[in-house]
């Protein structure tokens, strides 16, 4: 399903062309990958920088808009756990617009964009404003739970 | 299996080596065509 509608959508398409270097492994011709990469099911997503260490990971189907989701939110992942935080910055608010919607993961943007924010800035009301927001718009994500401890 | 327009690469070292050329990350898809 993902080659049928995920990877021919043209957003998809220019995502992966701008971002990324894909690679592709069928499991059936070469079984060893699932070693190889921890794997226990298929679709399996591995999102890696060139030094193999791993960003992000997704299993099962993805429709081109949480495809879209998951892959803005890898490439905003990288540059926060390589610490480059005005990079960062800038590819959340990206991650924000590719997320809009989806429940399961603006909320994961919400929360990165404002760590971002605040680290690029230096200055902690970017964090608290940030979290806020997040609190504010999904209170019962899980991500809010990691960021309500500001109110307390 | 894949977009027409996504040029797949199938050797995971190649992928690194245009990855770190090109400042891009790797996205690694293992699927199953059944």
């Amino acid at each position: 399903m993902m080659g049928a509608v995920t990877y021919p959508n043209p957003d998809v398409e220019r995502f992966i062309g701008q971002h990324f270097i894909p690679v592709q492994f069928n499991v059936v011709e070469q079984p060893e990958v699932m070693d190889q990469f921890n794997a226990s099911w298929t679709p399996t997503l591995i999102v890696q920088d060139a030094e193999g260490r791993e960003h992000r990971r997704s299993q099962g189907y993805l429709d081109p808009k949480r495809f879209l989701a998951e892959m803005a939110l890898a490439w905003l992942k990288d540059a926060i756990d390589r610490r480059i935080f005005p990079t960062a910055r800038d590819r959340a608010t990206e991650a924000l617009e590719w997320t809009r919607g989806d429940p399961a993961r603006e909320p994961e943007a919400l929360y990165w964009a404002a760590v971002a924010a605040y680290k690029a800035s230096e200055d902690a009301n970017q964090l608290v404003q940030g979290w806020n927001r997040l609190l504010s718009e999904f209170p019962e994500s899980e991500w809010a739970q990691r960021a309500e401890f500001i109110r307390l | 299996m894949a977009g027409e327009n996504i040029q797949w690469r199938h050797s995971l070292q190649e992928a690194r080596r245009e990855a770190r050329q090109q400042g891009k990350l790797v996205l690694i898809d293992l699927f199953n065509p059944g």
